[in-house]
């Protein structure tokens, strides 16, 4: 369970949100209205004030690289600094690449070659492989097609009921909202707080 | 033991062939002839000045007169460290760690090599004091401000690949390693092309100096082999302690990488 109490930077707010282990969360708000800073603060990333608890645990009672290492944030564009592609992984021989359309010959490709989906599938199996409790993820699918987009969605689906993972991702997309949330947050003017109703409201 | 004596005629007739140079440069670049002119007055300027000063040091010689003038040098370097840089944070810090690592570099080898290796009684007699401290002052300060430019520039052009793996939840000295490795590799070019290229391809300043003067060729090899290796032994100290303390900067306690500290300076 992760509990967000008070938190405040110097762009948003947010009074009290709450996720349970193995729900998904699918956060809202117009263009520029803080979605992936309010990730940012999530994973420490951005200085900010308030508590952040994680199952009973303060972030400040850990070091940030530990908090980080639970609740791992896959930024929109991602970035590599290794050669090859497995480098970047600790066990790249139990990533699944075929639950979401990639080969394993990908493992020892030039991450500089590859597109731009195939990168943000990768980084996305790269944060599994580091066992978060906590995925924060901005916009996952942007750059992939309907049929894959499907796929990364089954597999974040099966790892939070599996792992008892907490899922908390931005999505444009008023369908794929539909189809995943088990809960709605929205961002509107700097405030970041739950909707109990359904997507379609804000379509 | 000395060589003919330099008159201020000689000097003159080296000066006037400079000023021609910069008429010539002048229709090109009128930028760089200035500095050339500008360059020449503050050199020769700041020389008389240092001759001066060093002939009263010794005429009377104490250990404090020896130390307030290193302290002075290294002020000036630490000044120029800080104004050779692109991305500053305008804080006390940067002066302070800047001059710190220059400090631990330059002081610790020339107080050894006064010590240990000259020997000399008084051991601080300004005519090894000073110009031991010079060299390395002023070979720690380019190592020391290529470190830290090349840190700080890596910093900001890669700050998306440091955040993805602060992300990732790597603590800041791994997540930076690749920008300290460039700046090490930097900061140590100079010094590693200076032992590769002296005697075959240039001879060093300071020996060139003594044999002008008169010494001996082995004994002047000899103090410029010294010279190169505490300057080489100084520069890595000093860009081992520059790169922590600039690196440790650019992140708070809490492993965030703060470029929002800096701002950038476009004249450099």
């Amino acid at each position: 369970m992760l509990d967000v109490k008070s938190l405040t930077t110097d762009l948003i707010r947010a009074d009290q949100l709450r996720v349970l282990a193995g729900e998904r969360v699918l956060v809202q708000g117009p263009s520029g209205s803080g979605k992936t800073h309010f990730l940012r603060a999530l994973a420490d990333l951005v200085p900010w004030q308030g508590h952040l608890v994680l199952d009973q645990q303060s972030s400040l009672d850990v070091s940030a690289p530990q908090w980080r290492q639970q609740v791992m944030l896959v930024a929109a564009d991602s970035h590599w600094w290794h050669h090859r592609v497995s480098e970047h992984f600790h066990s790249p021989e139990t990533a699944p690449l075929s639950h979401i359309g990639l080969s394993e010959a990908i493992l020892s490709r030039d991450p500089q070659q590859l597109s731009s989906g195939e990168k943000q599938r990768l980084a996305l199996l790269r944060a599994l492989d580091r066992s978060p409790k906590v995925l924060l993820l901005d916009e996952p699918c942007a750059n992939l097609d309907s049929d894959t987009t499907l796929l990364v969605e089954a597999l974040l689906t099966d790892w939070c009921r599996h792992h008892q993972g907490h899922l908390i991702m931005t999505s444009h997309d008023p369908a794929q909202r539909e189809r995943l949330a088990d809960r709605h947050w929205r961002i509107l003017d700097g405030e970041v707080t739950e909707t109990g109703a359904t997507t379609r409201e804000w379509t | 033991m000395n060589g003919p004596e330099l008159s201020l005629l000689d000097l003159g007739l080296a000066a006037l062939i400079v000023v021609a140079v910069a008429g010539f440069v002048r229709p090109m670049s009128k930028r760089s002839a200035n500095g050339l002119l500008i360059g020449m007055a503050r050199m020769s300027l700041q020389l008389a000045l240092i001759g001066l000063i060093l002939k009263a040091l010794f005429d009377n010689i104490t250990v404090w007169w020896v130390l307030l003038v290193a302290a002075v040098m290294l002020l000036a370097a630490g000044r120029e460290v800080m104004a050779r840089q692109h991305y500053r944070r305008h804080r006390l810090g940067e002066w302070r760690d800047g001059m710190f690592a220059m400090a631990i570099g330059s002081f610790t080898l020339t107080l050894l090599a006064l010590l240990v290796m000259i020997g000399h009684d008084p051991w601080y007699h300004p005519r090894f004091a000073i110009p031991f401290l010079g060299m390395m002052l002023g070979n720690t300060m380019t190592a020391i401000a290529l470190t830290i430019s090349r840190i700080l520039e890596g910093a900001h052009q890669q700050r998306t690949i440091l955040e993805q793996r602060l992300a990732l939840g790597e603590p800041w000295p791994q997540a930076c390693q690749d920008i300290r490795r460039d700046g090490i590799r930097q900061g140590l070019i100079p010094v590693i092309n200076m032992m590769a290229a002296s005697g075959i391809v240039s001879l060093p300043g300071m020996m060139t100096g003594q044999l002008l003067a008169g010494a001996d060729p082995i004994s002047a090899v000899s103090y410029q082999i010294l010279i190169i290796l505490l300057i080489a032994a100084g520069t890595g100290i000093g860009i081992l302690v520059a790169s922590q303390l600039t690196l440790r900067q650019l992140f708070d306690e809490r492993h965030r990488l703060r470029l929002d500290r800096y701002v950038e300076d476009r004249e450099h």
